[in-house]
């Protein structure tokens, strides 16, 4: 395992990290395919993510190769993370009718607006990578409506567990049929992440992506935040002065 | 434990020093095989703290809050912001500024060129409120915290709610986790200082404040937004020399000393460091400010530091007459749980009096040589020097081992410890006029004909998540619409087998009715008014409360705040009656 892992790194380090130059069927032996049957089961793979030296930037993301709805292979942490903020979290599109969180992020990358690309990035990982190709997730992506900024990709089972080994922690397999998750949120270039449940209201997601983006100290009088006036309409789940 | 009447008639306080210690050591501890998370290696041991002498630097103890004229506020307090304001006019208004600077908890290098830290009006802890209830308050606080991608503190977010822990105040004042202020902005907060349900047996004495952030509670409070909020009534009035003959004289002014324990890690350069962001400054890059380079620490467990730090000093001494203090002991977290000793030169158990759990007064006081104190626990012990001898050093000693992901507790109890700080016993014998009453507060009542509900939450670990009831925190979904003047029974259960949760709930104190199914013995701390449960593996626990006195939203979460920032926490509401659901 251990000499497999640092032939792949070996690999990776030889490779120039511009966008497309990579596929996934080039990988050298020893490299799983992306979309391909896992040979080990995740959690046993995950084991070793600490032992990489592959964790990459101030918050320690893997880095693996992921294959993007627009076609173009890239390095998940160097081309999508690096110095950016980004949100990121696990979907398949089977499994959208019971765990609509697609439906609920694309809310959030309305709310997110022109900022959406620019200031933050989306980025969905499916965990059932055998199925969402990336042509399908080109189309679910389409059907949806997801703007530009919003990546959808694919990476092979074994770096798709080893990055939510990273995020979740434990030897976690995305599952590809699950009903309750997070949507990690972070600056990189800052090294300030966090997590929401996948279920909160958009307005709620879009405040707390948009609390870890770089600020600017406030010039002028100091804005009274809350609370706000007892009946005054805001959103339900704060006191706060609504748009302040 | 034993009440100290007890100890009193069966002759035991003489020969308690030393006994306690082994009985202590074959108590069992909750908990049961622990599984380590594939390849984790916690922070402490991957790269431990630089080194510091132990107590060579005295306890920092905080100065008292100070109030400013109404007019210092620009503008001035809007009554419309908030519930029953004219009922509780504020007799004192506070401004608090929240501000990143350099925190010297040590005076060794590299502690000493300081840690770049959060804090209120230039110190960690925060300063201290002295509140008296009938004397409602106003405080306004304002966020002067750099911006993000501006400060110094790579960890925590500079956008802040600040909760006291755990006043009786309304929705919108009580630091909810969505009522964030940002850089460049205030919060009014208006504390009503009246009890529960005006019952003055509801009246609650030590509290403290620290920031509730969504997803940031924990980095936020361990980067310094922590302090206490002490509240005087009548019987807990603060003077040890009080003539009315219902007050408690217990000790007061200099010999009532606030103690907030956070264990910490440090790079070495000296700063903070926390594990689950993996931000970690490193030595060699940008003066000053760090360079940042691979590191393989993080946890969603729990976060444990190696530096044990009381009030934001590491391992200080404090110098001890030789009469009665009152230690009010916070575990401010984030994530280590302790079972505290006095120990008399680092061996043997020293017994004290406890004479609160949770920051409310016990029916009786209690004398025992240890107690447990999980994340937000605070215990208010009476500590008698008068038998000791100048020269003579006592210590406050950790026994409860933690796992080392920093999940609960290991199960284990350390047989030597952690020594936290250092009590340096100084001059003659010296006259105190404090003392300890046999009979202190008695509980309020429980009136089991106004239970309106029984509820149920259940605390688990599911693939990778922290959930109540199987869901993870929305503030927008009311897990429990509570009807306004009733009460309820509520029975927490945690299915994890590996995990401890010290869970709590804002706003109303309960009574505990059973552990494990067993009811809690009249002589037990737990036999109180309280506010966090300590949960641990396979534990249910089922209390009683009642909900009064305003509307709104508040939240129960777990106090491991690392588990509280992974959305383990519900929102439940006071509703009108009939609302309820």
């Amino acid at each position: 395992m251990e000499e497999h892992t640092n032939g792949r790194r070996n690999f990776l380090i030889g490779v120039s990290s511009l966008a497309g130059l990579l596929l996934a069927k080039s990988a050298s032996a020893g490299m799983e395919t992306i979309g391909a049957k896992p040979k080990n089961p995740p959690s046993a793979r995950s084991k070793n993510l600490l032992d990489r030296g592959i964790l990459q930037g101030k918050t320690q993301i893997p880095e693996v190769m992921v294959e993007t709805h627009e076609g173009h292979t890239l390095h998940l942490y160097a081309d999508l993370i690096k110095d950016k903020v980004v949100t990121m979290n696990y979907m398949s599109i089977e499994n959208e009718t019971n765990f609509p969180i697609s439906k609920t992020l694309m809310e959030v990358a309305r709310l997110l607006g022109p900022r959406l690309g620019t200031e933050v990035h989306m980025i969905s990982m499916t965990s059932d990578p055998h199925n969402d190709t990336p042509e399908r997730l080109r189309a679910f992506a389409e059907k949806i409506g997801a703007p530009s900024g919003w990546h959808f990709v694919r990476a092979t089972d074994q770096d798709s567990a080893m990055v939510s080994a990273r995020l979740y922690r434990h030897g976690r397999s995305p599952d590809p049929r699950t009903q309750l998750d997070l949507v990690h949120y972070g600056n990189a270039a800052v090294g300030l992440w966090a997590a929401f449940p996948a279920t909160i209201q958009p307005d709620d997601a879009a405040l707390r992506i948009m609390s870890v983006m770089n600020g600017k100290p406030s010039k002028g009088p100091l804005k009274q935040a809350g609370p706000r006036i007892l009946g005054e309409p805001g959103p339900g789940f704060n006191n706060r002065v609504a748009n302040i | 434990m034993i009440t100290r009447r007890s100890a009193l008639k069966i002759g035991l306080a003489a020969s308690l020093t030393g006994m306690f210690a082994k009985s202590a050591l074959a108590q069992s501890i909750p908990q049961s095989g622990l599984v380590f998370p594939d390849g984790f290696t916690p922070g402490f041991l991957a790269n431990p703290s630089p080194a510091a002498r132990p107590f060579i630097q005295p306890l920092f103890v905080m100065p008292h809050a100070k109030p400013v004229p109404i007019s210092a506020l620009n503008p001035l307090p809007d009554p419309l912001r908030h519930q029953r304001y004219h009922e509780f006019l504020p007799k004192k208004f506070y401004i608090q500024t929240l501000d990143e600077f350099r925190w010297e908890y040590h005076p060794d290098p590299p502690y000493n060129q300081g840690c770049w830290s959060y804090g209120f009006d230039g110190i960690t802890p925060g300063p201290t409120f002295i509140t008296r209830y009938g004397e409602p308050l106003f405080v306004r606080r304002i966020n002067n915290l750099p911006p993000v991608g501006t400060g110094r503190v790579p960890f925590a977010l500079p956008s802040t709610t600040i909760h006291v822990h755990n006043g009786h105040q309304a929705s919108e004042s009580d630091g909810n986790p969505a009522d964030f202020f940002n850089p460049g902005e205030f919060w009014d907060h208006h504390y009503p200082s009246f009890p529960a349900g005006f019952d003055p047996l509801e009246y609650m004495n030590t509290l403290w404040y620290h920031d509730h952030r969504l997803d940031f509670t924990a980095p936020n409070v361990y980067a310094g937004l922590s302090g206490f909020f002490l509240a005087f009534d009548e019987r807990d009035s603060g003077d040890e020399r009080d003539r009315n003959h219902l007050a408690f004289r217990f000790p007061s002014g200099k010999y009532d000393v606030p103690l907030i324990l956070h264990d910490v890690l440090f790079d070495q350069n000296g700063q903070a460091v926390w594990d689950f962001g993996g931000s970690h400054p490193e030595s060699g890059n940008e003066p000053g400010r760090g360079g940042y380079g691979p590191n393989h620490m993080y946890t969603t467990n729990g976060m444990l530091g190696d530096r044990f730090t009381v009030n934001r000093k590491i391992q200080p001494y404090f110098q001890v007459e030789r009469r009665k203090y009152r230690f009010r002991v916070l575990n401010g977290g984030p994530s280590r749980l302790y079972k505290l000793f006095i120990t008399k030169e680092g061996r043997d158990a020293v017994p004290f009096t406890v004479i609160s759990e949770d920051g409310n007064i016990l029916p009786e006081p209690i004398q025992t040589d240890s107690v447990d104190v999980w994340v937000a626990n605070r215990t208010d012990i009476i500590v008698d020097f008068s038998d000791f001898h100048a020269g003579d050093h006592l210590f406050l000693t950790n026994r409860l081992e933690m796992r080392q992901d920093g999940a609960g507790m290991s199960g284990k109890l350390l047989d030597q410890g952690d020594q936290i700080m250092r009590f340096d016993v100084v001059g003659g014998k010296v006259h105190d006029p404090s003392r300890i009453p046999d009979q202190l507060r008695p509980l309020p009542p429980m009136d089991l004909s106004q239970v309106k509900r029984h509820r149920t939450f259940v605390f688990d670990y599911d693939n990778g998540l922290f959930t109540v009831n199987g869901r993870l925190m929305d503030p927008n979904r009311i897990d429990a619409a509570i009807e306004q003047g009733t009460a309820e029974i509520w029975t927490i259960r945690n299915s994890g087998h590996n995990w401890a949760h010290p869970i709590h709930t804002h706003f109303e104190e309960f009574q505990i009715l059973e552990v494990n199914g067993k009811p809690v013995s009249r002589r037990d701390v737990l036999k109180s008014r309280k506010d966090v449960i300590r949960l641990g593996p396979g534990d249910e626990i089922k209390f009683y409360s009642r909900w009064r006195d305003f509307l709104g939203k508040y939240v129960m979460h777990c106090h491991n705040v690392v588990h509280e920032d992974h959305a383990m926490m519900i929102r439940w509401d006071i509703v009108p009656p009939g609302q309820g659901y």
